[in-house]
């Protein structure tokens, strides 16, 4: 989940048209508008997850961040979604249970794939459900895109040409042979290691909200 | 009791901080040399037998021209033609190693050298960021390298043009930019850095995970693998034929906490990875000790880089927070990654000042588990817009300048013992008491490499005879 508390202005009469953030953007919330020869970004601040890539690629000071007066929250509520889907999905995925997906968001697994199983369908979809892919990338893109290819049992399409491109393999796509070839790096050793730990957690955090009493209609009421 | 000024030396200056867009909008005038009353002790006072450095920083850089031109006479260059295209590439972390300029002056002289061998001056330097578009460019400015390369220098971001590599393990990918060339060479650093990651695992193959990695590839070596396993994903793509086919040689800069201490360099990167690693783990084993055993303290970070890569005595501030753990030791119970840092973090933190650094790498830990100050507005302006910290400044104090950063700090913190992460090598510069503290500790750790070396030499398949050591 993430809160956001910057939108961004473009400055029409320094926008070149080169299209650079609209390539970069997680969310399509900028866009090149009017004939390529003249086009120009605009921004609608409401899909706009403050990631400020735009910012950063613009050579022309055409974009500003402005402090908005009001923050907005990109979030998916995981309550709504089956723990048991959640999980089982997560260790399909081969991926960690309890490391934050997106260290700049703070937005867990969790998270991510109840967005999933409630229905995102894309990279794009993800990043305004949960505010995943609004910071750095250098962590949560791998372990978010295999939730979603898991999920669908397919590839995906990227938005924009080199946006991104589908990789995302786990430890556990690595053979025993390639494993044993290379004992430096611990591969075997670490899969089991993970194995048993993923598992521990889930058991752990199914046994936790099994002891959590469930209300009674009269103390909901 | 009071510790007296006089028992130390007095603060050394730090390397200068290259301006930058990732940083406050303007460059505090407030340093930490400027706090009255600060010391600084010598590393190779604290442990005489840490390799001395030719070179400890400032402008006289003729040390390592010198050294590098004397290990390229070990090199083959005879795969390079005149009319080949070559792309010397080169990494951000090394422009945060004492102001940069041993780096610099080490990629130059490279440049010039396979001129004059070769006869080719199609030689192209690519600067590959760490996530910034204008990164690239601020550093080919600073450091004078359109001049030196005669206007052939591009920079590169993990968000560039892929091109898919083929590994045993699948295919990752590479920034397109840094492999467009007939012929690539490697020029790297051997400093240990955020060991929490690479654990000195085949370090000097790791820019080819990183580095010279789309992020895509990046994100597998931090978040699909583990924290050893994942160095796999660079030795990966340096054993790929794709790489191997272009891969001219190596060089690498060398260094102890004391400074550089030389440059390395050879066609056969595996051979040279060793020996990197027999430097890093001898040389640096004993001040990773000294931070393990620190009981309190208040680091002040103030240097041109992200906050955990901010040097004190050629440690970085990362390895102080995450330092109750033996990371060389490559026995771990858990694989989780965040699981062993969040382990490891250090109780002795009693609270942190932030004059300045680099936004962009997540730290959002840090005003969760410490105290923090941040010691100017303008540093405080860079953080509310840093969208891998979205939470930080809310978290953290601030000040308007960093001497009643530092009184707020040595309040909460109960403690007077500062130490400064503001780029330096050779010393520490410190509170009296801080030095003081280090000195009693160091003189705990002396036994540390002696004990251990054996052990994480062994881990890592490597025969302490092949590099003259015995034990």
């Amino acid at each position: 989940m993430k809160v956001v508390n910057y939108e961004i202005e473009v400055i029409e009469d320094n926008c070149t048209g080169c299209y650079l953030c609209e390539n970069i953007c997680p969310t399509k919330a900028i866009v090149l508008e009017g004939p390529k020869s003249s086009a120009i970004a605009k921004v609608d601040n409401d899909t706009c997850i403050a990631c400020f890539r735009c910012v950063d690629v613009c050579d022309d000071d055409a974009l500003l961040a402005h402090r908005r007066e009001q923050p907005i929250t990109f979030g998916f509520d995981t309550a709504s979604i089956d723990p048991v889907a959640i999980n089982a999905l997560i260790e399909r995925a081969g991926v960690s249970p309890t490391q934050p997906i997106c260290p700049c968001s703070l937005t867990s697994a969790q998270e991510v794939a109840a967005a999933i199983l409630g229905g995102a369908q894309t990279m794009q979809d993800l990043a305004l459900q949960t505010g995943v892919q609004s910071g750095c990338l250098m962590y949560c893109f791998a372990p978010v895109h295999r939730l979603l290819t898991t999920h669908l049992g397919h590839d995906l399409e990227s938005p924009r040409k080199n946006q991104w491109y589908n990789s995302s393999m786990t430890i556990f796509d690595v053979s025993d042979e390639v494993a044993a070839a290379h004992p430096e790096f611990c591969i075997a050793e670490e899969k089991a290691n993970m194995r048993r730990d993923r598992a521990a957690a889930v058991a752990a955090a199914a046994a936790a909200a099994a002891a959590t009493p469930t209300p009674t209609a009269d103390q909901e009421a | 009791m009071q510790v007296a000024e006089a028992m130390f030396d007095n603060v050394i200056d730090p390397p200068v901080v290259m301006p930058s867009v990732y940083g406050p909008k303007t460059l505090p005038t407030q340093r930490t040399v400027d706090i009255a009353g600060m010391v600084s002790v010598k590393v190779r006072e604290l442990f005489p037998d840490i390799p001395e450095a030719i070179y400890h920083g400032g402008e006289d850089v003729s040390p390592i021209r010198a050294a590098t031109r004397a290990v390229l006479e070990t090199v083959d260059m005879s795969m390079i033609k005149p009319g080949d295209s070559v792309n010397i590439l080169c990494s951000e972390h090394g422009f945060g190693i004492l102001g940069g300029f041993s780096y610099a002056e080490m990629i130059k002289t490279v440049r010039d050298v396979v001129e004059e061998r070769t006869g080719n001056d199609n030689l192209r330097l690519v600067v590959i960021a760490w996530l910034g578009a204008k990164e690239a460019d601020e550093i080919i400015e600073f450091y004078g390298f359109k001049e030196a390369f005669k206007g052939k220098v591009r920079g590169a971001t993990p968000f560039d043009r892929g091109v898919p590599i083929e590994t045993e393990i699948g295919t990752l990918y590479g920034i397109a930019k840094v492999y467009n060339s007939k012929w690539i060479i490697h020029t790297h650093y051997d400093d240990p850095r955020e060991i929490y990651a690479h654990r000195v695992i085949d370090r000097a193959t790791k820019p080819f995970g990183m580095s010279y990695a789309r992020f895509e590839t990046r994100s597998i070596f931090h978040f699909t693998f583990g924290p050893r396993s994942g160095n796999f994903v660079a030795r990966a793509i340096a054993d790929s034929e794709f790489v191997r086919s272009k891969l001219a040689f190596t060089v690498d800069q060398c260094s102890s906490p004391d400074g550089i201490i030389g440059i390395e360099a050879d066609n056969d990167l595996h051979a040279l990875g060793e020996r990197v690693t027999v430097n890093i783990l001898s040389s640096y084993g004993k001040m990773l000790a000294l931070l393990r055993s620190i009981e309190e303290c208040i680091p002040i970070i103030d240097g041109g880089k992200w906050p955990y890569y901010v040097h004190a005595g050629g440690m970085i501030f990362g390895q102080l927070w995450y330092s109750q753990k033996d990371w060389y030791d490559l026995n771990d119970d858990t694989s989780e990654l965040t699981a062993l840092m969040r382990g490891a973090a250090t109780p002795a933190i009693k609270a942190v000042v932030l004059n300045q650094g680099l936004i962009g790498l997540g730290m959002a830990a840090m005003p969760m588990m410490y105290p923090v100050v941040i010691a100017n507005e303008d540093m405080a302006e860079a953080l509310r817009r840093d969208p891998s910290n979205i939470l930080f400044v809310d978290q953290s104090h601030v000040e308007q300048d960093l001497f009643s950063a530092v009184e707020w700090a040595k309040q909460k913190g109960g403690t007077d013992k500062l130490i400064c992460f503001d780029g330096t090598y050779g010393s520490i510069n410190a509170s009296p008491s801080m030095a003081q503290h280090l000195r009693e500790k160091a003189a705990q750790c002396q036994d540390v490499i002696a004990e251990r070396l054996p052990l994480w030499l062994k881990q890592r398949g490597i025969d302490p005879a092949r590099h003259g050591l015995t034990f």
